[in-house]
């Protein structure tokens, strides 16, 4: 049988979003099992993610925008590394040679491009260096830029069902916060803005939205709209995760609990627990993160079993419990010896001098 | 030099158009903000392109803000910005890989990789992280052959890991038709995979 347009391009979209439900879950690995094309596809897509991981410690800030990958247990493939952290080191080097080359390309453009204060490029951002390159006059478009769509189409409202915002600013591993990228608030360090999201994230019920809305924003109206009785679990999850994929922290863990409160027994509500759990760890409150964790670990529930072990392990080592942490890890690597979660587990067993 | 992105960045689509549009209209403040705003997205797109560790990167990711810059103008606010960045990134990427393939650099990277291949295939079968090299190979050199359209689906939605519905508004086009054009790419992938017989454990069942 040909598998040619039947590629489950959805289901790789739940899986990254962590809507997917148990028996998407099944036929998403069932089809991985049959489509070399997807299985291949799948491994890159860790490979690609392990690559940015280590670019991201190299020279991204934390803002890289990362959506990480979740492991079905089907192709083999690189194992991602434990997801940056705000403090992690810069590498000198890399910046002394970024600069260089920032200084190499700006001298060269200056030839071509007119307008540019060498002098006043010494020690800056890249971006900052080119810009400055564009200062003082207007640049015609050249051959790179991508045809673009008829004018007609402009107006067209296109349904926030997955904004490419929450890529760029709230699926960041670390505790950078809505705060941190919005233009309504000042700057404050990732360890003070921490605070008030993680506060956010523990509400039992939503919050409005701390950032001004545009009128013709529609996420911003959607972050607006008041929480309705919901007809199913399914849609209290689907406008849960919409709150979080558009940012909305409080409104999306508000509803998480509602969700866990009035359907306790239903799929949704238990890939909830998880989901809020990673929610409260990138948010910085590791010991509630934990809490979820073990919630979800004390139940019936399997689907998100290996997913809920790292992430009782990561929270235990946020929370400086070594010797539970490795315990943690041990665990993982026990139940998924042949997983990335397992080789993560290794290498982290390592770096804790506990292998 | 501090190389985290400024405070007071777009949170979302809509004022990240406004900031393209103020910086579009040579508003110098603007344009420093809009490119730090896209300069992890330009890094990721580029390092997916040529690899994190490509002696070339901080060239094409450089030369993909100076091309947004002249780009600017044309933007029409119909897709999403970070979309466009993407784009005009994906294109001097390829544009960079092409190059470097042309001159000595080509040569002594191939004779590398042949040598390295050479000593995976006498101690056994290939690691994890050479498997995962080969794969990420594999897709960038896909991505010089296929159709724009195609490649510039293929990246955003394996190397960024968006959804076809981010795709879509990146690229400004249905979310059908970037439906299409993954599964195109994917039936350019599989022929490629097939072709290629050394290739045969990244095929295996798992």
């Amino acid at each position: 049988m040909t598998v040619v347009g039947l590629h489950p391009e959805d289901l790789f979209d739940k899986l990254l979003d962590g809507e997917l439900l148990p028996v998407e879950r099944e036929r998403l690995r069932a089809h991985l099992q049959s489509c070399e094309v997807c299985r291949f596809e799948y491994a890159a897509r860790l490979d690609f993610q392990a690559e940015a991981l280590e670019l991201s410690a190299a020279k991204l800030p934390p803002s890289l925008p990362l959506r990480p990958l979740p492991l079905v247990d089907a192709p083999r493939a690189s194992a991602p590394p434990e997801r940056p952290r705000a403090s992690a080191p810069p590498v000198k080097s890399r910046r002394r040679r970024s600069r260089r080359l920032v200084w190499g390309l700006a001298a060269a453009a200056l030839i071509s491009a007119s307008g540019a204060v060498a002098s006043s490029l010494t020690g800056q951002a890249p971006w900052r260096t080119v810009a400055q390159m564009f200062s003082s006059s207007a640049v015609p478009a050249d051959e790179s830029a991508p045809t673009v769509a008829k004018p007609a189409r402009a107006a067209r409202v296109v349904a926030p069902v997955a904004d490419l915002d929450a890529l760029l600013v709230d699926a960041t591993p670390v505790v950078a916060s809505v705060a941190e990228t919005t233009p309504e608030h000042d700057a404050a360090p990732a360890s003070q803005a921490a605070t008030p999201r993680a506060a956010q994230a523990r509400g039992s019920r939503p919050s409005a939205s701390p950032v001004a809305p545009s009128p013709a924003n529609d996420d911003a109206a959607a972050k607006e709209a008041p929480i309705k009785e919901p007809t199913s679990a399914a849609k209290l999850f689907g406008e849960a995760n919409q709150a979080r994929r558009s940012g909305d922290i409080g409104r999306a863990s508000g509803l998480y609990h509602l969700l866990q409160d009035q359907f306790p027994g239903s799929a949704e509500a238990d890939l909830s627990r998880v989901t809020l759990a990673l929610l409260l760890l990138d948010s910085g409150d590791a010991q509630s993160a934990l809490n979820g964790f073990e919630r979800y670990l004390a139940g019936s529930a399997r689907g998100l079993e290996a997913e809920a072990l790292v992430g009782r392990a990561r929270a235990l080592g946020r929370l400086g419990r070594r010797d539970l942490e490795a315990a943690a890890w041990r665990e993982v690597q026990r139940k998924y010896p042949r997983s990335l979660y397992g080789r993560q587990a290794g290498e982290r067993l390592l770096a804790l001098g506990q292998p | 030099m501090s190389i985290a992105p400024a405070p007071g960045l777009p949170s979302n689509e809509e004022s990240a158009r406004e900031l393209a549009t103020r910086a579009s209209s040579g508003d110098l403040a603007a344009t420093q903000d809009f490119l730090a705003y896209v300069w992890p997205t330009l890094t990721r797109v580029a390092a997916g392109v040529l690899g994190a560790r490509h002696a070339e990167l901080d060239d094409a990711v450089q030369q993909s803000m100076i091309a947004l810059v002249r780009a600017l103008p044309a933007f029409r606010g119909e897709c999403h910005p970070a979309g466009y960045a993407s784009r005009i990134t994906l294109r001097v990427a390829l544009r960079v890989r092409r190059n470097v393939k042309r001159d000595a650099n080509r040569r002594e990277a191939l004779e590398q990789l042949s040598s390295g291949e050479d000593e995976c295939a006498a101690v056994g079968a290939p690691s994890e992280e050479t498997l995962g090299s080969r794969r990420r190979e594999l897709l960038r050199e896909l991505l010089e052959d296929l159709p724009e359209e195609q490649a510039e689906a293929l990246t955003l939605r394996v190397v960024m890991g968006w959804s076809l519905d981010e795709v879509a508004r990146a690229s400004g086009a249905p979310v059908n038709t970037v439906r299409s054009r993954v599964r195109l790419a994917k039936e350019a992938l599989r022929a490629r995979i097939e072709a290629q017989p050394a290739l045969a454990e990244l095929r295996e069942e798992p």
